[in-house]
Formats: C-alpha cells, structure tokens, sequence
C-alpha cells in the first residue's frame, strides 16, 4: 500500500514537472513570437514538443534512478527525436508520413508499460 | 470553506516560496530566461516575431532552399525516398519509376520538418527555419548542462557570450542554410552530454542511436563524436584507469549498434555523397587547401578568429587558459571531467590548421564557435564572481549582478540584430509559385527567363516544375530571329536521389557514371517552342528586364504565348501554340 503511494506520488509529480516544462516552453515562444496567435504558438509549441521532449521524456523516465531531472528534461530533446527519426525512417519506406505522426503516441505508450513493469517488479 | 481556503493560500505562499528559492539556487530560471532572449532576439526579429508568414522568411541564400526543398517534397509526397512527380516525364514514367530510388540527402530535418508541419498545420518553410533555431537554443541549453558538470556558475556565465552567435558571419549558418550541420552538432552535444555523466545499464544504447542521428543528419558529426571519444579514453587512461576498461566495452557494444540501426544510411552515404567527395578529408596546410581549392583568397563564409575583434581574442585565449587552469586545479575531484571536452574544444578550434583536417568542414565548425567558446568568458566571469564574493557577501545578487551585466553587454554588442525581411523570395514571388502549383499540370516545361537572383538557383525549386533557367550567356544570344535558347540550365529535380541498384550494398553502383552523364547534359539549347510556361521575374535589372520584356511582347505579338498570371513580382505566361506550328508562327 505504502508503495502504491509512493509511486502515485512519484508518477503524478514528474507529470507535474513535465506539464510546467511544457508550459514554460509555451511561454517561452509566446513572448519570441508575440505577433503571433496563441492558437498556433499552442500548436506549433505542442508539436515541436510531441517530436521530441515529450516520448524523450517517457523513455527517460524508466532511468530516472541513474539520470538527475534535469538532465533527463535536457536529454530528452535529442533522445526523443532520435528514436521518433529512426523508427520513422524506416517505416517511411512502407507507410506514408501521414500515418508515421501517431509513432510518438506510441513511443509514449510502450514506454509507460516499461514503466509499469518496472513499477510492478518494485513491487513485489 | 473560508478555513480550507485560508489553509490554501498558506500552504501555496510557503511553497512558492520555497520553489522560487530553490529555482533561484539551481540557476534553471536563468538559464530559461536567457534561452527566452536568445529565441526573442534571434528568431523572434528575424521572423518579425511570427511563426506563420506568407512566403520563406529569413532564407538569405540558396542551401537554405534546397534543404526545404527536400522537406517540402517529403511532405508533398509522403515518403522520404519518393522524387517529386514533376521530375518524370509523363504519368506512365511516374507509375513506372517512382518506387526506384532513395535518398541521399541527409534525411533528419527534413523527415523531422515534413512531420511537424503535418501536425502544425504551419508551413513547411516556417517550420523548418523555426525549427532550426530551436535546435540552437538547445545546442546552448546543451553546452550550459556540459558546463555544469563543472562548475554550474561557470556554466551560467557562459551564456551570454552565446548571444554572439546572432552577429556577423556566425548568424549566417542560419540564414544561408547551413542547417543540416546544426542539427548533426545538436545530436553531437548530447552524446558528449550523455557520456560525461555517470554510466547506466543502457547507455550505451542511447549513445548509439544519437550517433547514427548525428551521422544521419550531417555524416561528418559522427566522426566529431568519434574525435571526442578518443580524447575521453585518452583522459581516462591517465586519470582513472580503472573505468577505462568498462568504458571501452560500453563503446564496442555501441558500435554493433551504430551499424546496425544505420547501416542502411551509411551505405547510401558511402555509394553516393562519399564517392562524390564530401568525406571532405585533406592532408594539406592551411595555405595549401586555400591555394588549391579556393585559388588563393578564402571564400566570405569562412569564419577566422579575428570575427571576435581584438578584446574579445585576448578575453578568449585568456578565458581558455583559465578553465584549463581550473580544469586540472581540480583534476582529482570526480565531477571534473571536463577535460576531454576541453581538448575537444581546443583541437576543433584548431582544425584548419592541423594538416589533417576537415576542408571546408573544419570551417563550418567555427560557426557555433559563440557556443563552444563561450566556456572561456564562463571562465573569466568566474574569476569576477571569485574576487567580488569577498566584497559582496549575497551570493544571490552577485550571481544575479554578473549574469545580467554580462548579458546586457553581450546583447549591446551585438545590434544591431540579425536582419529582417522575407529573403529571396517574397509574399509576390511566392504568389506567383502557388499560381505555378495551383493552375498548371505537374508535367509542364517551364522557361524561366535569365535574372542573376535565379544564380541562387534554389529559390526557384519552390516553383515545383520541371524547370529551363536562361542564364545570362543565354540571355546575351537570346533574339527574335532564332527560336533557339543556347545554354538553358536544365533543372532536374531528382538529384538528391539515387537509383535503389546505385546505392545499394549488394550491386554495382552506376551512381558516378549517371551524375557524369547529369552534368554533362546539364546546358541544354532548346527552342522557345517546345515550354509550357515562360516565367519572368521583375527583379531584375533594367537592361535586362528591357530585353526579357521585349522578347516576350514578340512571342505575345507573334500569338505563341499569353499572359496568364501577373502580379507586382513576375509575370507568367503560357504558350499556346508547340512544336511546327510554333517555329512557323516565330519566322513570320
């Protein structure tokens, strides 16, 4: 019980963070680029993110024992990217780009699981 | 209720305190503040401040065309290694051929781009430039987290010295499209950011996937991160032999990897771009690659230390010998082993000059010099810091003090800021293009008549058809007594591609033979009668606009063409009649 609590609380703050990043981020383009709507600084913003911070932060997030925060918020810039390229490029041969834009939902949910696991293997 | 909401307040005002307090010490809001200013000086005035504009903004030169170029065409079609449409000749060459090839052309930003565009919404263009210039604020945020490996004040204080990179020839690499080198350097900092930290279970894997990246973004990176690896095991032999073994087994278990996950890239490199000369590798001295190469004088893009101007190269070299100092005062201290990133730093800087060298790559490098360097103005503000904290006992303030001193003066420095504008081409030109895209047929021969802006020639790609560009020996032969254009460049969309048998591991590459053939076929004569299009441009000079003018009042006149679009950039005009009926209606 204890546990579950923990990792509740360990989940829903890192979630936190991640969510003031993002805000930050936002906030950062909107003063850059203050001519322009919030409507599209939202959605120029959240793609760049969804490309590369936000996977890169769920596959980081599985090391969070061996990577400080910050440094995994950092790395999961280029991580997040590389693994989103990588995969993207090789299935582009097959499937076509349109369809390659779900591949980070993906890269999201897989590594949640490896979360899970690894949650449910402290558990026990 | 009115108790709960009591209790509320105290506990966020107790902890928002405690959260600034903490922000203040780990120095994460200075260095968000910075990469604000940074994004706000540099892509902010350069882009008016918009993310969505009406035509390329900020592209001042033709590379940055031709990499958006190939976003644009991965967008258009879907696929990475799917040439455009418009380079076959009919619908049936198209079904036919168009699952025959790859591409060659480094394929990170652009599969990046085309895909942040699909979801934005936002234009290819707009995305792309953007994109890149968020890849440089993180390339900074980057080198502050290496930097901090050591000293995180040093780390701080090393940001505004990065402000530098908005000025002079440095903003360059932006705006001339030096891009796909910026997004190989981005991936190169993260593998040197990933290896000075500690060691984890599956770093190895991450080490070999951001080395592909790099690689696959810009192939001479990966020999970059293979230079700084050798610095490291160099360090850590002499210092901390124990990890050395581990270390090297970390790295061979990466290499399988690298290969494995781009190998296929790395062929295609190699049967392409490498037998075409882009290894770049000379043994040659400075002068001697000048003299062979460049006949002599370097070319303006080419950046020497005295871009810094003459404090600034004392402040350098001053700064450098300080870190060093610092470096080894704490060699034995864990958290040190800056070192090879140092060395790193040092030998780049050096390059050109070290005989064996990169070319015209080694110069490249000296773009991000603002970054690199900055490590040494870090040094120097420290030493501020180190002296002043006996005077002012707030370390907070004094922080505060020195980091906005620096950044203010930084930013003083550098106005005035990068340019604004649209580039080379504007909301008219482009107007004319999305006519171009919108009326005419993707097989259309289109003549675009001579004007020495379209020497850049990739500020015409964007047309998107099979283009004929008169040139200017063309313009000078050009006369209504003969239908015949000398020396028309003939534009072929397909050269960022090869055939899949070209660059393929298993069968012989013809790949030399057909870009020999390409080049040899490159200047075409070719009569006025056999285009669909004839496209001028206003931006020209008058003599030359007068002569371009009058030709195509005589084919109006001659009823071989009609003006079909016009607006204040270019006038577009279609033929009617092809062929026999053509030549006849021009001798009358």
């Amino acid at each position: 019980m204890r546990i579950d609590l923990e990792i509740k609380k360990e989940v829903q703050e890192e979630l936190k963070y991640l969510l003031i990043i993002v805000l930050i981020i936002l906030i950062m383009l909107k003063i850059a680029f203050y001519k322009e709507s919030v409507m599209d600084i939202i959605k120029f913003g959240l793609s760049f993110l969804y490309f590369s911070l936000i996977p890169g932060y769920f596959i980081l997030f599985n090391f969070r024992k061996n990577i400080s925060r910050n440094l995994r918020f950092i790395l999961a810039f280029p991580i997040g990217m590389a693994i989103y390229i990588i995969i993207a490029y090789y299935l582009n041969i097959f499937i076509d780009l349109k369809y390659l834009i779900f591949l980070p939902v993906i890269i999201i949910i897989v590594s949640a699981i490896f979360t899970y696991y690894q949650f449910k293997k402290l558990k026990k | 209720m009115s108790i709960t909401v009591i209790r509320t307040t105290k506990y966020l005002k107790r902890h928002s305190l405690v959260i600034k307090m903490k922000i203040i010490r780990n120095n994460s809001i200075f260095l968000l503040i910075f990469i604000t200013i940074f994004i706000f000086l540099g892509a902010g005035k350069a882009f008016d401040h918009q993310l969505n504009h009406p035509s390329p903004t900020g592209f001042m030169a033709s590379d940055a065309y031709t990499h958006n170029w190939v976003a644009q065409n991965t967008y258009d079609t879907g696929y990475i290694n799917q040439p455009p449409i418009y380079s076959f000749d009919n619908n049936q060459d198209y079904n036919q051929k168009v699952d025959d090839y790859k591409l060659f052309h480094p394929p990170i930003l652009p599969l990046l781009t085309a895909s942040m565009a699909r979801l934005s919404g936002s234009e290819v263009f707009d995305v792309n430039i953007t994109l890149v210039f968020l890849l440089i604020s993180l390339l900074i945020a980057l080198n502050y987290f290496i930097l901090a490996r050591f000293n995180s004040l040093l780390a701080l204080f090393s940001l505004p010295f990065t402000l530098l990179f908005l000025k002079g020839k440095f903003f360059i690499s932006l705006s001339w499209g030096w891009w796909d080198f910026i997004t190989g350097e981005f991936f190169l900092l993260a593998v040197i950011l990933l290896l000075l930290n500690e060691k984890f279970s599956f770093r190895y894997f991450f080490n070999a996937l951001l080395i592909t990246v790099a690689f696959m973004a810009h192939g001479v990176e990966a020999i970059y991160a293979a230079i700084f690896i050798s610095f490291y095991l160099i360090y850590i032999f002499l210092n901390k032999r124990k990890e050395l073994f581990p270390f090297i087994i970390e790295q061979l278990k990466s290499l399988p990897l690298v290969l494995l996950i781009g190998g296929y890239s790395i062929i295609i490199f190699l049967k392409t771009m490498g037998q075409m000369g882009y290894s770049h590798l000379r043994m040659m001295t400075h002068s001697q690659f000048l003299t062979k190469i460049y006949e002599g004088s370097a070319p303006n893009f080419f950046i020497y230390f005295n871009e810094f101007g003459i404090y600034f190269k004392i402040l350098i070299i001053i700064g450098i010998l300080i870190f060093g100092y610092l470096l080894f005062k704490k060699k034995n201290n864990p958290n040190s082993n800056l070192f090879p990133y140092y060395l790193f730093v040092v030998f780049m800087s050096l390059s050109p000059y070290l005989y064996i060298m990169a070319g015209e790559r080694g110069f490249q490098w000296r773009f991000l010099w603002p970054v690199y360097l900055s490590l040494a103005f870090g040094s120097i503000c420290l030493v501020i810091y180190l002296v002043l904290k006996k005077i002012i006992q707030n370390r907070t303030l004094l922080k505060t003090i020195i980091f906005s001193a620096g950044t203010i003066t930084l930013i003083v420095m550098v106005l005035p800021l990068p340019f604004s504008g649209a580039g080379l081409i504007d909301a008219v030109d482009y107007e004319s293009y999305k006519w171009v895209h919108e009326n005419t047929e993707p097989f259309s021969d289109i003549l675009v008549l001579f004007s020495p802006i379209n020497d850049q020639i990739s500020r015409l790609y964007l047309l998107k058809r099979d283009l004929f560009i008169s040139t200017s020996e063309n313009w000078q032969l050009m006369n209504t007594d003969n239908s015949l254009l000398i020396n028309l460049k003939d534009d072929w969309r397909r050269d960022f591609f090869c055939k899949k048998s070209d660059c393929s591991l298993f069968q012989e590459s013809h790949f030399m033979e057909s870009e020999r053939r390409q080049r040899d076929n490159y200047f075409k004569n070719i009569s006025i009668c056999s285009f669909d299009y004839i496209y001028v441009t206003f931006k020209n000079q008058q003599e030359i606009h007068n002569k371009n003018a009058g030709y195509l009042n005589y084919l109006i006149s001659k009823n071989i063409t009609q003006p079909v679009f016009n607006n204040a950039g270019a006038v577009i005009t279609k033929n009617i009649v092809k062929g026999e009926e053509c030549e006849n209606r021009f001798r009358d």
